[in-house]
C-alpha cells in the first residue's frame, strides 16, 4: 500500500508484485487458498536516500525492489548471491544509505538464517555474519544508530548474532532458555 | 553516598549501549516479552516492570536522539520507556481510536518533530482484516495519538517505512488476499492469543 498524502489515503501496489506469480518459482501456498500468497507475505519495506523513489521489499519470496515508489518491481535475485532466499527483514544503515542489510532464511521455520550486507544500495549482496550458526530462521537485523560497526540479528529461537568490528568477528548471545519466536531487535 | 552511586549508575547507563530483543511465544511452555543485554556484557534481563503478564513483542524501536526511550509494539499496546526498559508505561491511543483493545504489531518513530504509531491490524482474522489497517500519529511523544485517514482496504500487515526526506509519504506493505480468512492467518491468531500454532 502506498500512500502520498501522509496515510489520508491510499492506493494498492500489489498488482505488479502478484503478476510475478505467472511463473510458478514465484507461487506458494502455504495457509490460503491462493498461490499468490507467498509474494503477499511481505516482511519488511525500506527505503534509502542514496536511491530516491526506490522501494525495497523483503517478503517470503525473496527481495524486491521498486524504482518507481512501488508501480512497478523487480526481481532483486538474491539467489545470485545466496542460496537462503527467505526475506524477513531488510534495513538501511542509517551511517550510510549506500548500505544495505538483510535478514535471510531458506523458509519461515527452517534451521538455517544469515545477514547479508550491501555496499551498493542492493545491486550485489555478500554474506555478511560467519563464524556462528543460525539454529532457526534469522528474523531480524539492526546497525547501532550511533556506530555503524555494530550490527544484530537475532534468529527465531532466540540467538542474538552481533559483531563490534564491523563484521570481522561475530558473537552469539544466547537468550534465555524458553524464551521463542524473537520477532525483534534493536539497540541504542 | 546512595546519591552518589545512583548518578554513578545513571552516568554509566548513559555512557553504555543496549541490545534489545523482543519474542512473542507460539508454542505452550515458551514465553514472549522484551530483554536486554549490555553491550561487552553477557546477561539478560528480562525486562517486565510496567508490561502486563504474558506480552508478546513484535517491535522494538530505539528514539535515535536519545537511547533512553525506547518504544514498544506489543499484541497488548503500545508501551514507552524513559529509562531503557527498567519500567514501563502504557501509550493510549486516545478516545479517537478504535483499534485500543486490538494488537499493535508495529512501533515507527519518525522524530525530531512527532512519533508515529503504525498500526498494522488484520494480521489475525477475517473480522480484523474487514476493519482495514490504520496509521496513528501522536505529536506529543506518545501521550495521545489520533487515528489518521485510511483507506479501508482489507489487508494484513507486518511492515511500514517513511521516506525520511519526505516524511508525509507512507507505505506500507502488501495486502494478503482477501479470500476468505486463511490457515495462516488463524494460525497467526492462535500463537498471539498463546495456543500453540505455527507461525509463518
Amino acid at each position: 500500500m502506498r500512500s502520498r498524502n501522509g496515510g489520508e489515503s491510499w492506493e494498492d501496489c500489489t498488482a505488479d508484485l502478484i503478476r510475478f506469480c505467472e511463473e510458478p518459482k514465484y507461487r506458494s501456498r502455504i495457509g490460503s487458498q491462493t498461490e499468490i500468497e507467498g509474494m503477499l507475505d511481505g516482511h519488511a519495506l525500506a527505503v534509502s536516500a542514496a536511491a530516491p523513489g526506490t522501494v525495497f521489499l523483503a517478503n517470503r519470496m525473496g527481495l524486491f525492489r521498486s524504482n518507481d515508489r512501488g508501480e512497478h518491481w523487480q526481481d532483486m535475485e538474491i539467489n545470485r548471491f545466496s542460496p537462503l532466499t527467505y526475506g524477513r527483514d531488510i534495513r538501511v544503515s542509517p551511517h550510510d544509505p549506500k548500505v544495505m542489510y538483510a535478514a535471510l532464511s531458506p523458509a519461515a521455520r527452517s534451521t538455517d538464517g544469515s545477514i547479508y550486507r550491501s555496499d551498493d544500495v542492493g545491486q550485489t549482496w555478500k554474506r555478511f555474519d560467519h563464524g556462528v550458526k543460525a539454529e532457526a530462521t534469522m528474523m531480524a537485523v539492526v546497525v547501532h544508530p550511533r556506530d555503524p560497526d555494530q550490527v544484530y540479528g537475532v534468529s527465531r529461537f532466540g540467538q542474538l548474532f552481533g559483531t563490534q568490528d564491523g563484521g570481522r568477528t561475530w558473537r552469539e548471545h544466547r537468550l534465555p532458555e524458553g524464551a521463542r519466536d524473537f520477532y525483534a531487535v534493536a539497540c541504542g | 553516598m546512595i546519591l552518589t552511586a545512583i548518578q554513578a549508575r545513571e552516568e554509566l547507563m548513559a555512557a553504555t549501549s543496549h541490545i534489545y530483543a523482543g519474542a512473542a511465544r507460539s508454542m505452550d511452555g515458551t514465553f514472549g516479552g522484551v530483554f536486554r543485554q549490555a553491550v561487552g556484557d553477557d546477561r539478560w534481563e528480562h525486562l517486565t516492570s510496567g508490561l502486563p503478564h504474558e506480552t508478546d513483542v513484535h517491535a522494538i524501536t530505539v528514539h535515535p536522539d536519545n537511547a533512553d526511550v525506547i518504544y514498544l509494539g506489543t499484541t497488548k499496546g503500545a508501551y514507552r520507556s524513559t529509562n531503557r526498559g527498567a519500567s514501563w508505561e502504557r501509550r493510549e491511543l486516545g478516545a479517537t481510536s478504535p483499534a485500543r483493545r486490538r494488537r499493535r504489531h508495529l512501533v515507527d518513530l519518525h522524530p525530531p518533530e512527532k512519533l508515529e504509531y503504525r498500526l498494522c491490524r488484520g494480521l489475525a482474522a477475517r473480522r480484523l482484516s474487514q476493519r482495514g489497517w490504520g496509521r496513528y500519529l501522536a505529536q506529543d511523544g506518545g501521550s495521545g495519538a489520533a487515528r489518521s485517514g485510511h483507506h479501508g482496504v482489507p489487508m494484513s500487515g507486518h511492515a511500514a517505512g517513511c521516506r525520511p526526506q519526505f516524511p508525509r509519504r507512507h507505505l506500507c506493505h502488501a495486502p494478503m488476499p482477501r479470500a476468505r480468512p486463511t490457515a495462516r492467518c488463524a494460525a497467526a491468531t492462535a500463537a498471539r492469543a498463546g495456543r500453540t500454532a505455527p507461525l509463518i
